[in-house]
């Protein structure tokens, strides 16, 4: 499995759409609907996705245990039939703290990325469009994000902001717009170029008409290779993060979980093996399905 | 007739590495109401760049555009913006110009919205579907996207997009020659039937004098972004007075097999650059008639009689 490093990836794409070897294609959701026949990874990514999703929205009701319920009769113990993946040193299920650390895992995975793209989005078109100062202003701030080692950066922010889980979304946050604003910047450079963007500008349509309903639509297949692949990334910046333990304490996610149980990892390896794999299985997923979906937009990968 | 449109001294310089590029140079002419003038060169002469410039989509570097006696660039706002309404233009490429996410009906109705035509979307779609209809275009093909069309339908689009605000100028940039052969005709047709219904005025860009001659009243003919000769249709092409009008003519392949064998030699060598161009003609590097005037001065724009204009000093047949 590949991890993908933002700064190189949206770099090289920067690069080719201003050298305008990816040009807007209209075949994109045609391609990417015949991706998922051929990619079966890609496939499996989505449906893997699909079920986590499912099992952390319905999570009190595929496991009988509370999360936060201690059983002091029965701590540490192995894997049974009552509790499937046994119970941590407080006596908790963690198959129950999986499944609802789950909730704050994806949570983390969403908001931020969601958050750098429509922060990365905006910032991304004003700087392509509006060009001079704005655009300087814009991308040397992205180049300095990206320049900076993220999980240092965001460890910073996490020091200084305070460990949380709302300073964790916006430390992510603003460790991934950047990527994004390169990006969107590079294809509004591109296509307000376009013949059609001068044919709107020849019947009068206005500047952020045509912002909105000729440029954002055009880059909005590479958002969504953004978006999905910023997912996976952020749940791996949270976990590492709650492994070096400034993450909120209290936001009991798969890293966190992680970090509690390796003092135990010798005697109840359980404790650290569920949430990990859970992390694992989940960035695999998202990973798979990113892939494939850039693969599929992206012609110069297309086999 | 009454003139719907007067060019007067336009220039457009891009500043590049190295120097300038001298897209157009001093070109001016006149449009009347409901004529086609043709407007023929070879690549990169500086035609496209004169139709933006017209239309005033990129701006002059000096020169005044007057459309139906107003001068644009005394005009701001909305003012302008209605002003220029009454001027259109059809793109040369029916892919890149049409916008691959949109559907027909939207890129159709967009110039509509711009401009508030239409008391409600629903009034605005009907128009859509008429205009669809005027320009051959199934109105049921209403929701579906470009890249369902040949070339030769999205030029249809195109066209019907450009007819949407009830222009009275359309400026047609290569309209076809991105087109196969067998439809460049019907296209041409079309324009030219809608031009009867509509008592529309065209000005007619191509580099293909066959394509120029079937549609013009009047041609003009430039170089380097200059013009070169101007004159009524049929009297250019059966007697051009500029050698470089000459020079177009004789590279077209001639269908008259007795006329094959007469001398072609006109203008060899290198094409001049826009670029820093010659002083002078900006011929007289290769015109077989070139002399130390040629060389040193400049020929303008000089009336011939019958409605002829040439920018040469020693014209052919005169
Ligand atoms: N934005 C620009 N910046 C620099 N040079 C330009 C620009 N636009 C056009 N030019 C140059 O101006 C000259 C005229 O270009 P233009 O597109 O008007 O030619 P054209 O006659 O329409 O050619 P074609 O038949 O290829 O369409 C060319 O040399 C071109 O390279
Ligand atoms: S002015 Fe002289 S060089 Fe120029 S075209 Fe005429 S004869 Fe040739
Ligand atoms: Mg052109």
């Amino acid at each position: 499995m590949k991890f993908l490093s933002k700064d190189k990836y949206t770099r090289t794409l920067s690069d080719q759409i201003i050298a305008a070897e990816i040009q807007p294609d209209e075949g994109v959701w045609m391609s990417i609907r015949h991706m998922f026949r051929v990619n079966r990874a890609a496939l499996l990514g989505l449906i893997l996705i699909a079920l986590i999703v499912l099992m952390a929205v319905f999570a009190p009701l595929i496991t009988r245990y509370d999360p936060n319920e201690m059983d002091l009769m029965s701590m540490n113990e192995p894997p049974s039939a009552e509790h499937w993946f046994g119970t941590d040193d407080l006596g908790q299920d963690v198959f129950t703290r999986v499944v609802f650390g789950g909730r704050i895992s994806l949570m983390i995975g969403f908001v931020p990325s969601l958050i750098s793209l429509v922060l990365g989005t905006a910032l991304g078109l004003m700087a392509g469009y509006m060009g001079r100062h704005v655009d300087n202003v814009i991308m040397r701030l992205a180049d300095v994000v990206l320049a900076f080692p993220s999980l240092l950066l965001a460890m910073v922010v996490m020091y200084t902001l305070g460990s949380n889980i709302l300073n964790m979304f916006i430390a992510l946050s603003i460790i991934n717009w950047a990527g994004t604003a390169r990006v969107v910047r590079a294809q509004t450079l591109s296509l307000k170029e376009k013949e059609f963007v001068e044919a709107a500008r020849s019947m009068g349509v206005s500047r952020w008409t045509i912002a909105f309903r000729h440029i954002l639509p055009n880059c909005l297949p590479n958002l969504i290779v953004l978006f999905t692949l910023d997912i996976p990334a952020a749940i791996m910046w949270e976990s590492s993060m709650s492994f070096l333990g400034v993450g909120d304490p209290n936001a009991a996610s798969w890293g966190l979980m992680v970090s509690q149980g390796k003092d135990y990892a010798y005697m109840c390896p359980w404790l650290i093996l569920a949430p990990g794999l859970a992390i694992l299985f989940t960035v695999m997923a998202f990973n798979f399905l990113g892939d494939g979906l850039r693969d599929a937009i992206d012609p110069y990968m297309k086999t | 007739m009454s003139e719907l449109l007067r060019a007067e001294h336009l220039v457009k310089e891009f500043p590049v590495k190295g120097g300038v590029v001298h897209a157009v140079s001093d070109v001016s002419f006149a449009i009347q109401e409901g004529e086609t003038l043709g407007l023929v060169g070879e690549s990169g002469c500086g035609k496209s760049t004169l139709g933006k410039l017209v239309l005033d989509l990129i701006p002059l570097t000096s020169g005044k555009v007057f459309f139906d006696g107003r001068d644009l660039s005394a005009l701001r706002g909305e003012e302008l913006r209605a002003l220029r309404r009454g001027m259109q233009m059809i793109f040369q490429d029916p892919y890149a110009s049409l916008d691959p996410r949109m559907s027909v009906g939207r890129i159709i109705m967009e110039p509509l919205n711009a401009h508030h035509i239409g008391a409600s979307r629903a009034e605005r779609a009907d128009m859509v579907r008429v205009l669809m209809e005027q320009v051959g275009l199934r109105p049921e093909f209403y929701s579906r996207y470009p890249h369902q069309f040949s070339g030769g339908q999205r030029q249809r689009i195109g066209i019907a997009r450009a007819l949407a605000l009830n222009p009275r100028l359309i400026i047609c940039d290569e309209p076809v020659s991105a087109l196969d052969v067998s439809i460049q005709a019907q296209i041409l047709n079309l324009l030219s039937d809608l031009q009867r219904q509509r008592g529309l005025t065209y000005l007619f860009i191509s580099h293909d004098l066959n394509v120029v001659r079937y549609l013009s009243d009047r041609v003009m003919v430039m170089s380097l972004g200059q013009l070169c000769e101007t004159a009524p249709t049929e009297a250019l092409y059966a007697a051009p007075r500029h050698p470089y009008t000459r020079f177009l003519l004789d590279a077209v392949p001639q269908p008259d097999p007795s006329r094959r064998n007469e001398e072609r030699a006109l203008l060899t060598g290198e094409v001049s650059s826009p670029v820093n161009p010659p002083s002078g003609c900006r011929f007289h590097l290769r015109c077989p008639f070139a002399d130390e005037r040629c060389a040193a001065e400049k020929p303008e724009l000089k009336d011939l009689g019958d409605g002829r204009f040439c920018a040469c000093h020693h014209p052919l047949g005169v």
